[in-house]
């Protein structure tokens, strides 16, 4: 029996998170100060020009206490085992969430008509943050243990357990908080899982296109979506400007601005206010305009990078149940990174859904922190000779965070 | 599929194992410092060079601020002026000069005495 | 437990793990590489086309408004304001969602006076969305209304000229209009000076249109102020002489009546009056525009008899003739065919009688003999009497050209000595001011030559500029000083004009101590091209000087009283006359001779 030695995390994927951390924070330091004034002008608040710097500090700070954590103090194989109940809880959360938003309760935080937040004296929670951290941890808990079984691909033992906790995840989301993005995300998450897990070919692609079918369903049905849709496609083509193409427009014209090279931190002018959302979900706009064609190609190498060692830890992963975690967090943050990336530059129609580790916001950082945190914790545990026994030719490009897999054990 | 938990095990076993290896973490515990450091380090250097560039910003709202402020002060100072014009107006004045030269018209003060 | 997995999945061939982790990787790099793509087109290919747009929507371009100037006049030697500016307030409500009861009750409470609708039927008409309900308000009222937070309100700034002193010299002040431009008097004809230059910001802005220095080539050039005007005219002066007139078109026939004072040793303009006043700050409800005009500058009339003085001045210059010249009055002259009588038929003054009588009387053929005196020829109108005549009128006197006062001015015509029919009569009309076409203020500064030592001064208004509270003396005209009549003239005129009043000083109405001097006129008015001989409307008119006795004059008043088909004397200009030498007298505090 190999027995895999502990050995160094994946920096690539440490010095990644950190690094992007650093740069929303940077960011959210330019920018924060206008958004403040913005909204001090706007809605008469009185937000210090540091507020919004402040709370991303405190965010950060939180996050990286999350990160650390994951990374050196709770072992996967721990938080594994309440996998069930924290999916237990996050699904109660989210009901909750929707029956005090239904009773108007001051527990619950709405803004422009969504209520998606719980509020607790200045201090806000999204429990759809925490159900994607569950959903992660349950689908890898859940398909591993399916498989083990060997049931995946039945109906009975597999895919209606499946369909109803995603279901009714997607429904306390999409419908009840009205919330798209991370509707699209759990998707991800659903998506990227089930493909790893060993469920044949053929059921994949049914699933995937029911799904893509309900989904194109429900916004054609939905008038509010449907705008989205006709905005994302007005801006496509071209065509006037609307109030709801506004947004992107703006998004595109931050970008635009930019050029090659960007006009410099703090000179970004889109922020003064034209650009809705300026530090959170616009913020890669910002980025844009501020860093150029450069500043952003290299930030989105960083996230492919990212992404690409965190497909490779999970090759050399040998725990299935583990290797499937990764694979839910780097479905996760690919998707809030394409989606997110791809609704600014009028690719795919705005969806609401924050950039991972640079956008403003707490909840969404300290979760998808945690969820990295894990992967960097298991990132100590790959073995080369699982790829090997897999597949010889994806031993190409191995290299870094396998310095011990030369040595092996009995 | 016993082999999924004879993992976790076996991971344990190393721990215990590997006591020899105490070394070897530490080291790799190190370098995730240093990182951190010079990330932390980049940071407020970024920080820096950005509360620099940014101070602009801030001074043009601190200018309009000032400048609203003068248009509201010139304002005032035009009420002012305008209630004290009407004060020493001569329509509204009665012991004006005018109202005192209209009563001597009759007087003829500059009569030769 | 590697080789076991791996097992597993060679029992399954349909699932490789390594495939489908490629995939993954795939879509990783394919749909980075698709934005990459897309970032390339909007930041390179189209960068020009995207700086383009994001300059029109936030370059910030507004103009700077220039404050307008204010207008002063003296006050015992200080500038006072007669003009000022103030920020008021639009108030404009949406009927549909504002607080009905709220706005209704601020404006009550705080802009009574200047609310401009009936609220009730504003929230009766349906579907309006947009009505000024109150204008001019003031600052702090249009705050206190701002502080009650009532909904769907908005406070418009508007610019405002204010007059502390009413309608006070309306006529010679002009009004601002909507567009802030000057219109008639000084406003109208100190527009350049009084507006400034509006100055231009152009400037990369926030959202709020606060202007950012982010922006590459932002512009700010500053507005130039405009220059606060300081007039000559004294403002007690200006008020007094406007109650006095008011009074004397009250108790008339006549609705209009115009007034001049002027210090004639400089021309300078101390009051300037056109009665009926209108509201300057309401401009816009005066019925007759015809209430805009200033008549003392801006319409020619015929003077009438005032223009003997100039016509004897003439004679008296040329040394054709002297004050005890005497002459054969018939009553009356046959000119070119024209019958040419004098108003004055009393039997006394038939026969033989002097040029100073001829003038104590206002007697027409007194000033037509000095035109053939002036021609060299005391049987007739020569053409050298006529070209000598429009020389002194028109090259000396200067009647008939613009004067260059710091107003809009009518040139107004004196007819050529040659060219056209029937030239004796009309020159002989013109020696008692008809025919011709002169404005008050020509007539008053040849009337100032005439009485100061014969000097003509170009008449000034406008004092100079106050800079930071500081009286910049500075004149706005070409200043003319020309000596255009000899001294001896000018003493002459002076003691036939006191003659004329001689009575007056027997009567009382003038002072002992003083030397008050003046000319009636009467003037038939023009009816389809003949003068009506009915006298149903008369223009009356009178000018004069006081001083005191034995020194040169101090000030010249000149009187225009007149009315639509109104028969107004020159008696009610004589009358108007008297009080005002006597106010002023008093108020300028003229001291008389020991």
């Amino acid at each position: 029996m190999p027995t895999i030695r502990k050995h160094k995390s994946d920096l690539v994927i440490l010095f990644a998170t950190l690094g992007l951390m650093a740069l929303g924070l940077i960011v959210i330091y330019a920018i924060g100060p206008m958004r403040a004034n913005v909204l001090n002008n706007t809605y008469g608040t009185d937000y210090d020009s540091n507020f919004f710097f402040i709370g991303q500090l405190r965010s950060v700070g939180l996050s990286l206490l999350a990160f650390f954590a994951a990374f050196k103090w709770i072992p996967y194989k721990y938080v594994k085992k309440f996998a069930k109940p924290l999916m237990i809880v996050a699904l109660i959360l989210s009901g909750l969430l929707w029956v005090l938003a239904m009773a108007h309760s001051s527990l619950v935080k709405c803004e422009l008509g969504e209520c998606r937040w719980f509020n607790f004296g200045g201090l806000s929670f999204q429990p759809a943050e925490f159900l994607k951290l569950a959903m992660v941890f349950y689908l890898a808990d859940f398909l591993s243990r399916k498989r083990e079984e060997g049931v995946i691909g039945k109906w009975r033992e597999f895919w209606l357990p499946l369909l109803i906790v995603c279901g009714l995840s997607l429904f306390l989301v999409v419908i009840a908080q009205g919330d798209l993005g991370t509707g699209v995300a759990l998707i991800a998450i659903i998506f990227g899982t089930l493909l790893i897990s060993g469920v044949p070919a053929r059921q994949y692609l049914i699933m995937l296109a029911v799904v893509l079918s309900v989904a194109v369903g429900s916004v054609a049905t939905s008038s509010h979506r449907m705008q989205r849709v006709d905005a994302w496609l007005t801006t496509l083509t071209g065509g006037e400007s609307t109030d709801s193409t506004y947004h992107v427009e703006n998004a595109m014209l931050a970008i635009g601005t930019g050029g090659m090279f960007g006009v410099g931190v703090g000179n970004s002018v889109q922020a003064t206010g034209y650009l809705p959302e300026s530090i959170n979900d616009s913020v890669f706009a910002i980025m844009g305009e501020t860093f150029g064609f450069v500043g952003l190609f290299i930030i989105i190498a960083i996230f492919g990078v990212m992404l690409l060692r965190m497909l490779k830890v999970a090759e050399g992963t040998a725990d299935f149940d583990a290797r499937l975690l990764i694979i839910g967090v780097f479905s996760w943050t690919l998707a809030q990174v394409v989606v997110n990336i791809m609704a600014m530059t009028s690719l795919v129609p705005v969806t609401g859904i924050t950039l991972p580790l640079l956008s403003y916001g707490g909840t969404s950082m300290i979760f998808i922190t945690f969820a990295i945190g894990e992967v960097c914790q298991l990132s100590c545990y790959t073995s080369r000779e699982v790829i090997r026994n897999e597949d010889i030719s994806s031993r190409r490009g191995v290299r870094g965070a396998h310095h011990s897999s030369g040595r092996r054990s009995s | 599929m016993q082999q999924t938990y004879t993992t976790r095990r076996n991971s344990g076993n190393s721990f215990a194992r590997n006591h020899n290896t105490v070394r070897h973490t530490k080291r790799s515990l190190g370098s995730i410092s240093q990182i951190v450091i010079v990330s932390m380090l980049t940071l407020i250097f970024g920080l820096i060079y950005v509360a620099e560039s940014t101070k602009a910003t801030s001074f043009d709202y601190e200018i309009s601020k000032v400048e609203d402020e003068i248009t509201e002060m010139n304002a005032k100072k035009d009420d002012l002026a305008v209630e004290k014009a009407r004060l020493n107006s001569v329509a509204t004045a009665k012991n004006s000069t005018v109202a005192a030269a209209m009563e001597d018209a009759t007087v003829t003060g500059y009569v030769a005495d | 437990m590697s080789r076991t997995n791996y097992q597993h999945l060679v029992t399954n061939p349909a699932v490789s793990m390594p495939r489908r982790i490629r995939i993954l990787k795939n879509i990783v790099l394919i749909a980075l590489a698709i934005i990459l793509v897309r970032l390339f087109f909007i930041q390179i290919v189209e960068h020009d086309a995207w700086v383009a747009k994001a300059d029109e929507a936030h370059t910030l371009l507004e103009t700077i408004v220039a404050k307008r100037g204010e207008i002063y006049m003296m006050d015992d030697g200080e500038p006072v304001p007669v003009v000022l500016n103030q920020t008021t307030y639009q108030i404009i409500i949406d009927p549909a969602v504002t607080d009905k009861e709220g706005i209704k009750h601020a404006l009550e409470t705080y802009a009574k006076d200047y609310t401009v609708v009936d609220l009730d039927e504003v929230y009766d008409t349906e579907g309006l969305r947009y009505s000024i309900v109150a204008k001019n308000v003031p600052r702090d009222m249009a705050n206190k209304i701002a502080e009650e937070n009532i909904g769907a309100v908005w406070f418009k700034k508007n610019n405002q000229r204010v007059y502390p002193e009413g309608e006070m010299a309306s006529g010679l002040l002009g009004f601002v209009n909507s567009d802030g431009l000057g219109q008639y008097g000084v406003e109208g004809s100190l527009n350049g000076e009084l507006s400034g230059k509006d100055g231009l910001l152009k400037a990369t802005a926030d959202v709020n249109k606060v202007a950012l220095s982010i922006g590459k080539d932002n512009v700010k050039i500053p507005a130039e102020d405009g220059k606060n005007v300081v007039l000559s005219v004294d403002r007690g002066l200006q008020k007094g002489v406007e109650e006095i007139a008011i009074d004397a078109v009250n108790s008339s026939v006549a609705t209009n009546a115009s007034v001049l004072v002027m210090d004639p040793n400089t021309s300078e303009v101390l009051a300037m009056a056109n009665l009926p006043n209108y509201n300057p700050g309401d401009y816009g409800n005066v019925k007759d525009a015809s209430a805009y005009v200033n008549y003392v500058t801006e319409v020619p009339y015929e003077p009438a008899s005032i223009c003997k003085s100039f016509t004897y001045s003439a004679a008296l210059n040329e040394g054709a003739m002297t004050a005890d010249t005497t002459y054969f009055n018939e009553g009356y002259e046959i000119v070119d065919g024209w019958k040419i009588q004098n108003a004055e038929q009393r039997a006394s003054i038939y026969g033989t009688i002097s040029m100073k009588t001829a003038l104590y009387w206002s007697l027409n053929t007194g000033s037509i003999y000095a035109l053939k005196l002036l021609g060299g020829n005391p049987a007739a109108i020569t053409q050298q009497g006529r070209e000598k005549l429009y020389n002194y009128y028109y090259d000396k006197f200067r009647l008939g050209q613009a004067t260059g006062i710091e107003l809009f001015e009518a040139e107004g015509y004196i007819p050529d000595p040659n060219e056209g029919w029937g030239r004796d009569s009309v020159y002989a009309n013109m020696t008692f001011g008809q025919n011709l076409g002169i404005t008050m203020i020509q007539t008053a500064t040849a009337f100032s030559a005439v009485i100061n030592g014969g000097i003509y001064h170009t008449p000034t208004i406008v004092k100079g500029t106050l800079e930071d509270g500081e009286l910049k003396t500075q004149s706005q005209v070409e200043v003319v000083e020309d000596q255009i009549l000899s001294p001896e003239t000018s003493a002459s005129m002076r003691d036939m004009l006191v003659n004329n009043r001689n009575y007056k000083v027997r009567d009382g109405t003038d002072k002992y101590g003083y030397a008050v001097g003046g000319k009636s006129g009467t003037a038939q008015v023009v009816r389809n091209g003949v003068y009506d001989d009915t006298y149903a409307e008369l223009v009356g008119s009178y000018i004069g000087f006081i001083g005191p006795e034995g020194e040169l004059p101090k000030y010249v008043i000149m009187v225009k009283m007149w009315g639509e088909g109104q028969s107004v004397g020159s008696g009610d200009a004589m009358d108007l006359f008297d009080k005002l030498s006597n106010y002023a007298i008093n108020y300028l505090k003229i001291q008389p001779k020991a």
